[in-house]
């Protein structure tokens, strides 16, 4: 059960970093956004310009591949409730690294869910 | 031209947008469920020779599958740029209900009525999060 609870942290860990690499290029490329194209040629044109696209797409395929070893190691329903902690991870993380706000309407809810998520898990 | 406004509610277009994202997410992981045919790989490795087994036409949908997740991050990347990222990812979390009810339907699976409470939950939560007044949305 250790082993899953490690693994699961790792996982959370890379899933979380890399959603905040996309978060960071949707802010660059909302600065550098033009009316002038489609949204995707404008996305597709910064593929290699953003490194934060790269190290996020790295970031959430290492996670995925940790979050399939979790599956392999532990109880499947264990390793679910597990990972509902990934939603305060990344509460936590957009406070500090994206200086989003926290309210009480986003704490609870955030909380809400987690807890609803690990009803579904062990039911 | 970034524009950043601070709104009282969630605007009905970003919350469709993660409705879909949410949706095609759920379609992508009932094709790879379909296609690997279990919920408990034994190991990573085996896991993996499984997925290029190709005599096993089966694992198409898990590749059809994993197709349709991958193309998913185009329509993510729209949803990032409109909302904050803490408020999204809660929000998208709504898989969790759409797979009980899809699993009940076209998978006949039984839900507990533990996991309907735990629904419940977190349909509550998104309407919490979905009222944060300290969201900034860019339009």
């Amino acid at each position: 059960m250790n082993k899953a609870l490690i693994l699961v942290l790792i996982a959370e860990f890379w899933l979380t970093t890399g959603q905040i690499c996309f978060k960071k290029s949707a802010n660059r490329l909302n600065a550098e956004l033009t009316g002038h194209k489609p949204w995707v040629i404008q996305l597709l044109e910064r593929v290699f310009r953003f490194p934060t696209l790269w190290i996020g797409a790295a970031a959430m395929m290492a996670g995925l591949l940790t979050w399939f070893a979790a599956l392999a190691s532990g109880q499947l329903s264990y390793v679910y409730l597990l990972g509902s902690i990934q939603y305060i991870f990344v509460l936590i993380a957009s406070y500090f690294f994206l200086n989003e706000k926290i309210d009480n309407a986003k704490l609870i809810g955030t909380l809400l869910i987690t807890l609803g998520i690990i009803l579904t898990a062990i039911s | 031209m970034e524009k950043i406004i601070k709104i009282n509610q969630l605007p009905l277009k970003v919350f469709l947008f993660i409705v879909l994202n949410d949706l095609i997410d759920t379609t992508a992981q009932l094709l790879m469920k379909k296609g690997v045919g279990f919920d408990d790989p034994n190991s990573v490795t085996s896991f993996i020779h499984f997925l290029f087994n190709f005599s096993n036409h089966n694992i198409f949908y898990f590749w059809l599958g994993l197709a349709v997740y991958t193309s998913n991050f185009f329509l993510w990347m729209k949803i990032l740029t409109k909302i904050d990222l803490s408020v999204a990812l809660p929000l998208a979390c709504a898989g969790y209900i759409f797979i009980p009810i899809a699993s009940v339907f076209f998978l006949h699976e039984h839900v507990m009525p533990l996991r309907w409470l735990g629904l419940v939950l977190i349909l509550s939560g998104i309407y919490f999060i979905s009222n944060s007044k300290s969201s900034q949305v860019t339009t």
